[in-house]
């Protein structure tokens, strides 16, 4: 039995960073998947709505509004009319405007209908000092990276040796993994679909694993989900415990527990940077592993 | 033959120095002529003598530059401020000026409902007033533990609920999201912050945001305004005029001969509508040509920043607690392209901008839109320009924008500015309107209602005392005289509204707009303008008593 819950991702970053190239993929990508895309933002949008097959729940352009305008007919609006559709989406996405806060939109991931997956942020390696240095938009920009999951680098192909210096600085900014190249696979940006099965290509590589957890604790989850290697991207999966099933998730840096609703059968899916699992990854899965 | 009816009045002022009087010749609709009532009698003969204000002092009509229509509909629910109010039926509802208060006007509206499956909602708590105390669940379940209780904070981004209400919606120890702040044993105290953590309670809120706009709120609204001597009221941004249904909500209402007041409808982005500034332009344009009398379409409205009292206006120098900035709703360095489409189609465009750190962006995007010689007459407003710079200002005033102050702060948040969000030294020099004034910068000033209450008077007082509720007066050398603060609140703001042509005075060719007072504000002086009573208004000759 699935979650019933939509998962969403919400993607960030200050104007220029790349998130529009990013959503144009995943609406072109082979993923399987139904998706919306929801983009909170106005006066920038370029995206072809004509790549969306209407089946999908379409795209949403919603303006960066503040609340006392904009509840009616904003998110809370739209994430309804998306959730009661028939059948919904089976991920949604929504692009924050260039001075939006990814964390404050990503709490709409933990409303009913919905579940948290991630919060991307694409930086431009060749900008991204300049507006960290901005005397109007430093902050916002310093505060958009300290709400990643994950940080993605645009124009990875283009500007490789930018890409290289700016980790290591970021990594002062923010405890999210810093992934050269936004061209990452479908199970490494969105998780796996339904079926467990992998889907989506993308250059940057990646691993993955899937296995059956053995039955342990809230407690002992969580501390095993934050103690995961820094090449783990992404860990999610059902958890017997003595109350009932968990939904554990370690996205980026982020991990959190969850009750799940109603039983779900034990399974756990891990997905790694590089070609192929470490060996430090194999024994961290281990841990949890069933005997 | 049209029927021309001769106005006579106690006392007149026209705000216009070369028109005097005491007695209004009408017709049509429109201001006929102005004069001595023997002179019109005779220069008339058959008119009708309309005489019920001859002991009342008559001015134009009160314009008020900056509200939100949501101020009418917001009274279908269950006030709680901290400052006397007066509903849209004259009903004055005493602050609540402890939580106990609070209690207890909840209590009383719970006993009312008949239905105990219906909600309560509540408004207007501002904890800025209670510090050191906090409204949580716990005190909420002391008025009903089984009906849904949802009280939204005046800024519109918080709301305290009740026990039964978390339990309904399923808000629990569980429950993730930011913005459910929880006690010592990890279970939710009953607050919810911000848009997403208020939508757990989704029943609840959306039922709150979706009363706020229907035809009897604009109603509502209405009479608001009528109860406030205002003939031209603004509805700056926030009913999403894109939407054909709500453009034609607005034209059932106010086009309606019994609508009290002309009402100026602004689009502004954030709420809806087209994706881009061109199509922005284009769909404005085509509701303007759709303008009557009475409404008015045809203004754009921005939105830079936040509030001072919220801590998120974007300021230049940190708030006093340390926080280091606000928040931004464009960004600034696409302010450009948003300006440059619609001051070009010669579009009327009001930016917020509450911090002085805004102010900056916008004065620099606005040259890098339109040049250093913007177009003639553009009358761009700088809403709010709480905390602008003399500096500022000057490039104002070089550029010819207009600017419209928030002067109610000092009433209501005053103390709260000097001692909690920038301190008495940038609290003195807010709302700067001397300042405005002596570099010919055209002036008005608002009310921001809901926000504050609609009340030109009340603005008027507040921009003439700059008092604060506990008596303090904060940058004095900043107040207007009695004359300047009427101005501000007639031709000041019709100007702004690109409508001084035709209202904010009294003088032939006008349209027939007054407000009708029982007592001359000239005679009460600066400190009662607040105390004078409106008896009633007259938009294009009709008579709106108020009572």
């Amino acid at each position: 039995m699935s979650d019933p819950r939509i998962p969403l991702t919400v993607i960030g970053g200050y104007l220029g960073a790349g998130k529009t190239t990013l959503i144009n993929r995943i609406l072109t990508g082979d993923h399987g998947r139904r998706i919306a895309v929801i983009v909170n933002d106005f006066g920038d949008i370029s995206i072809d709505e004509a790549l969306l097959a209407p089946a999908d729940g379409g795209i949403r352009a919603l303006a960066n509004g503040c609340v006392c305008c904009t509840a009616v007919d904003g998110l809370a609006t739209a994430l309804d009319e998306l959730a009661g559709l028939d059948p919904p989406p089976e991920h949604l996405v929504i692009e924050v405007s260039g001075v939006g806060d990814p964390w404050g939109v990503a709490q709409w991931g933990r409303t009913p209908r919905y579940e948290l997956d991630g919060v991307v942020v694409v930086v431009d390696p060749l900008s991204i000092r300049t507006w960290i240095a901005d005397r109007y938009v430093g902050d916002t920009v310093r505060g958009q990276i300290a709400a990643a999951d994950v940080v993605l680098l645009s124009h990875a192909d283009d500007a490789a040796d930018a890409c290289a210096d700016i980790v290591g600085w970021l990594s002062d900014l923010t405890p999210a993994p810093v992934i050269v190249g936004t061209d990452v696979s479908f199970a490494l940006l969105l998780g796996r679909d339904g079926t467990g099965a992998t889907t989506g290509g993308g250059h940057v590589a990646h691993a993955a694993s899937t296995f059956t957890p053995a039955p342990t604790t809230r407690q002992r989850l969580q501390e095993w989900l934050e103690s995961a290697p820094p090449e783990v991207v992404r860990a999610k999966g059902f958890v017997e415990t003595e109350e009932g099933s968990l939904v554990g998730q370690r996205f980026g840096h982020r991990a959190e527990v969850v009750r799940a609703t109603g039983r779900v059968d034990p399974v756990m899916s891990v997905v790694c940077l590089g070609a192929e699992m470490t060996s430090t990854a194999e024994q961290w899965c281990a841990l949890l592993d069933a005997p | 033959m049209t029927e021309i009816s001769l106005l006579r009045t106690g006392t007149l002022h026209t705000i216009d120095p070369g028109v005097a009087g005491e007695t209004v010749a009408v017709a049509d609709g429109r201001i006929l002529e102005v004069g001595e009532f023997d002179a019109l009698t005779a220069a008339y003969p058959g008119a009708v003598i309309d005489d019920r204000y001859a002991d009342a002092t008559v001015l134009p009509g009160f314009v008020e530059a900056h509200s939100h229509a949501m101020a009418g509909g917001i009274w279908n629910h269950v006030y709680v401020g901290y400052f006397d109010n007066r509903d849209p039926d004259g009903k004055v509802w005493p602050g609540c000026r402890t939580l106990e208060e609070v209690l207890d006007r909840l209590r009383e509206a719970d006993a009312a409902l008949d239905d105990p499956a219906a909600t309560l909602w509540a408004w207007g708590l501002d904890p800025i007033y209670f510090p050191g105390e906090r409204l949580v669940a716990e005190h909420l379940d002391r008025v009903s533990e089984h009906r849904s209780i949802f009280v939204i904070h005046a800024s519109l981004h918080l709301a305290t609920v009740n026990t039964a209400l978390m339990e309904h919606a399923g808000i629990t120890a569980e429950t993730l999201a930011e913005g459910v702040p929880k006690d010592g044993a990890g279970n939710p105290i009953g607050e919810l912050q911000e848009p997403a953590a208020m939508m757990l309670a989704q029943d609840a809120a959306m039922g709150f945001f979706l009363s706020l706009m229907s035809p009897e709120g604009l109603e509502a609204f209405g009479k608001l305004a009528r109860n406030a001597g205002i003939t031209t009221v603004v509805d700056l941004g926030s009913g999403p005029i894109a939407s054909d249904s709500v453009a034609e909500m607005w034209q059932q209402t106010v086009n309606a001969e019994s609508f009290p007041a002309r009402v100026s409808v602004f689009h502004n982005p954030g709420q809806g509508g087209p994706a881009n500034l061109d199509d922005v332009a284009e769909m404005v344009l085509r509701r303007r040509a759709q303008s009557t009398d009475k409404l008015r379409f045809g203004g754009v409205k921005f939105v830079l920043d936040g509030s001072i009292q919220g801590f998120t206006a974007r300021v230049t120098e940190p708030y006093l607690d340390g926080k280091e900035n606000g928040l931004w709703l464009v960004p600034p360095s696409q302010l450009a392209d948003w300006i440059r489409p619609v001051v070009d189609a010669g579009i009327l465009l009001h930016v917020h901008c509450n911090g002085d750190e805004a102010v900056d962006v916008l004065l620099d995007a606005f040259v890098e839109a339109v040049g250093e010689t913007p177009p003639a007459d553009h009358r761009t407003t700088v809403q709010h320009s709480q905390l602008t710079r003399r500096d500022q200002y000057e490039r104002m005033a070089e550029l010819g924008m207009c600017a419209n102050l928030f002067s109610n702060h000092f009433w209501y948040w005053g103390d709260q500015h000097a001692d909690v969000t920038v301190g008495l030294e940038r609290a003195n020099r807010m709302n700067s309107a001397q300042t405005v004034l002596g570099l010919g910068i055209p002036l008005s000033i608002h009310s921001d209602a809901s926000v504050t209450p609609l009340g030109s008077l009340h603005v008027a007082w507040c921009a003439a005392n700059r008092q604060t509720a506990t008596g303090r007066v904060l940058g004095p050398e900043e107040r207007l005289d009695v004359g300047q603060a009427l101005h501000a609140i007639t031709m000041g703001a019709a100007y702004q509204l690109r409508m001084d042509d035709e209202i904010g005075s009294i003088a032939p060719g006008k349209r027939a707009d007054f407000v009708a007072l029982d007592a001359d504000p000239f005679e009460v002086g600066a400190e009662g303008l607040r105390d004078i009573n409106v008896r009633g208004t007259v938009v294009g000759g009709e008579h709106h008593p108020v009572g």
